[in-house]
């Protein structure tokens, strides 16, 4: 059976892209921490995790893309360092991005978990390898 | 057995949910007058961002980033004048999160200390080291002030 692309396995040595809005605050390089955990907040979209690109699929700048006229920077993650504090990680791809993956861990109905508050936390503490952007506006 | 009184109205709850956070002291009213005002103005910068949240929610809102509506941000501004009353120094961060809430963020040596006014109505206060919850608690909208 022929494999669709984008919905093969996440290989632990894979790179991961998520979006971040400049206009939420969320990242600022003055501060420190830089980044806040809301940027892992699983929003009511979010039904069966949050969202993040595999870097073997798209390039950042596509990443980085969103609403018209707004700007992003971009997230990188390594997919072991998710896996090693205990989250999970699935590929979703969409007929219009078969990049997309799912951290399926961090879901809109367990948000207020005590172990998705850490998880938060730890991504963007810890687990955030560096920021890029902000990307221009489309 | 004889359950504690919820406190009733947003001051109180706050106040409610910061106790075991930080230190108590006895209100601008009774510091110095100038250390007061100083604090006042430390919190004009928070107070400018809810009112800008207020005016201008677009700037926020973003594919799956809900803005906080009006009465949250109203909500946030008495919570950040109790705060205020209570001697408390203004966030380090002031966001929302993405589900139409507010977050007051404060970092400490070692300690994170968050309130967060959620759509739901309820605030909630969490200590964190580092990655760890060390303890939070929640209060859910209950009174005749719930409007």
């Amino acid at each position: 059976m022929t494999e669709l692309p984008g919905s093969d396995p996440i290989l632990d040595d894979e790179t991961l892209y998520r979006r971040i809005p400049v206009s939420t605050n969320w990242y600022d390089p003055n501060r420190s921490p830089a980044l806040e955990p809301e940027a892992f907040r699983p929003n009511r979209n979010d039904e069966f995790g949050i969202s993040v690109a595999r870097a073997k699929y798209t390039t950042m700048q596509q990443a980085a893309l969103g609403r018209v006229g707004k700007q992003y920077y971009v997230a990188v993650l390594r997919a072991d360092d998710i896996r090693a504090a205990g989250m999970e990680l699935a590929a979703r791809p969409l007929p219009d991005d078969l990049s997309h993956a799912e951290i399926t861990s961090l879901t809109y109905e367990s948000r207020k978990s005590k172990q998705a508050i850490e998880w938060r936390s730890l991504l963007a503490e810890q687990l955030c390898l560096r920021i890029e952007g902000p990307f221009p506006a489309q | 057995m004889k359950l504690i009184e919820l406190p009733d109205t947003l001051a109180e709850r706050v106040a409610w949910l910061i106790r075991p956070v930080v230190q108590p002291h006895h209100g601008v009213d009774d510091r110095n007058e100038t250390a007061g005002l100083d604090l006042q103005s430390e919190w004009h910068t928070v107070l400018a961002q809810l009112a800008d949240w207020k005016s201008n929610p677009d700037e926020v809102a973003d594919e799956g980033v809900l803005a906080p509506p009006a009465a949250l941000v109203a909500c946030a501004e008495h919570v950040a004048e109790t705060l205020c009353s209570n001697g408390v120094q203004p966030p380090d961060t002031l966001v929302t999160n993405a589900d139409g809430g507010i977050v007051f963020r404060w970092r400490l040596p070692g300690r994170t200390w968050s309130i967060e006014i959620d759509i739901d109505g309820s605030i909630e206060s969490s200590l964190l080291a580092g990655s760890r919850l060390l303890w939070r608690h929640s209060i859910h909208e209950h009174s005749a002030e719930a409007s």
